[in-house]
């Protein structure tokens, strides 16, 4: 990959990359992120999807 | 997440961009990442439609777009949240657009948007957004700082130049 920017993490992708198969695979994929704080691990246990609503409370899709 | 998991899935091949994508060969030069061409891919994607979960949140008619956010923050308090554009929710609600969680046949990796991202076909990739956890639904058109100001693509190249030369 080449690092355009460590922080937030810009990753290009190489272009012969494109050359090997129509899929880019998961570890030579681009990365772009906007803000700089991004978290290094997600638990999936406790992650939440927050729907908001206008004029209704927040709900949450979490059917456990 | 476990409903995510749950439900009916489908997957969906479409290829995405960085809007930014070949801004290192613009002159004159342009801020931003100066990218090459490599700011692209293809993925086969799998994921929830977002129409689904917006009937599953009981989302009610009347609402305008929706606006979406992820796990990212800036380093400074004063940074915008970068709340990704509001996009037209009837779109949304026909199911053009996807909460992605897996990638290529893998769970997302972490640097491409775990565990929720997304997917938009056919819209730049400013859109698809990474480690989703906000949907806010609008009852009228966004007017946060990314939507209104940041990410406008001017109808005539350098047209927002000439028309600040005429105000000064």
């Amino acid at each position: 990959m080449l690092l355009q920017r460590t922080r937030p993490p810009l990753l290009e992708t190489p272009f012969e990359v494109f050359d090997q198969g129509v899929f880019t695979p998961n570890d030579r994929f681009y990365v772009r992120w906007h803000l700089a704080n991004i978290p290094t691990s997600v638990d999936p246990a406790t992650f939440r999807l927050n729907i908001r609503r206008p004029c209704q409370t927040t709900g949450f899709v979490d059917a456990r | 997440m476990s409903w995510c998991g749950n439900s009916s899935q489908s997957k969906l091949p479409p290829s995405t961009q960085c809007s930014g994508n070949s801004r290192g060969f613009f002159s004159p030069r342009v801020a931003g990442g100066q990218w090459a061409n490599g700011a692209m891919g293809n993925a086969l994607w799998r994921g929830v439609r977002l129409k689904d979960l917006l009937d599953r949140a009981g989302v009610k008619p009347g609402a305008l777009q929706v606006r979406l956010s992820g796990l990212d923050t800036g380093i400074i308090p004063q940074t915008p949240n970068f709340m990704k554009a509001a996009r037209d929710r009837s779109r949304a609600r026909r199911g053009k657009s996807w909460s992605l969680m897996h990638m290529n046949g893998e769970p997302l990796p972490l640097l491409n948007g775990f565990p929720l991202r997304l997917v938009v076909p056919g819209w730049y990739a400013t859109y698809w957004v990474k480690m989703l956890d906000n949907i806010e639904v609008l009852d009228k058109p966004d007017d946060n700082f990314w939507t209104t100001k940041a990410y406008l693509i001017p109808d005539t190249p350098f047209s927002q130049r000439m028309c600040q030369g005429r105000r000064a």
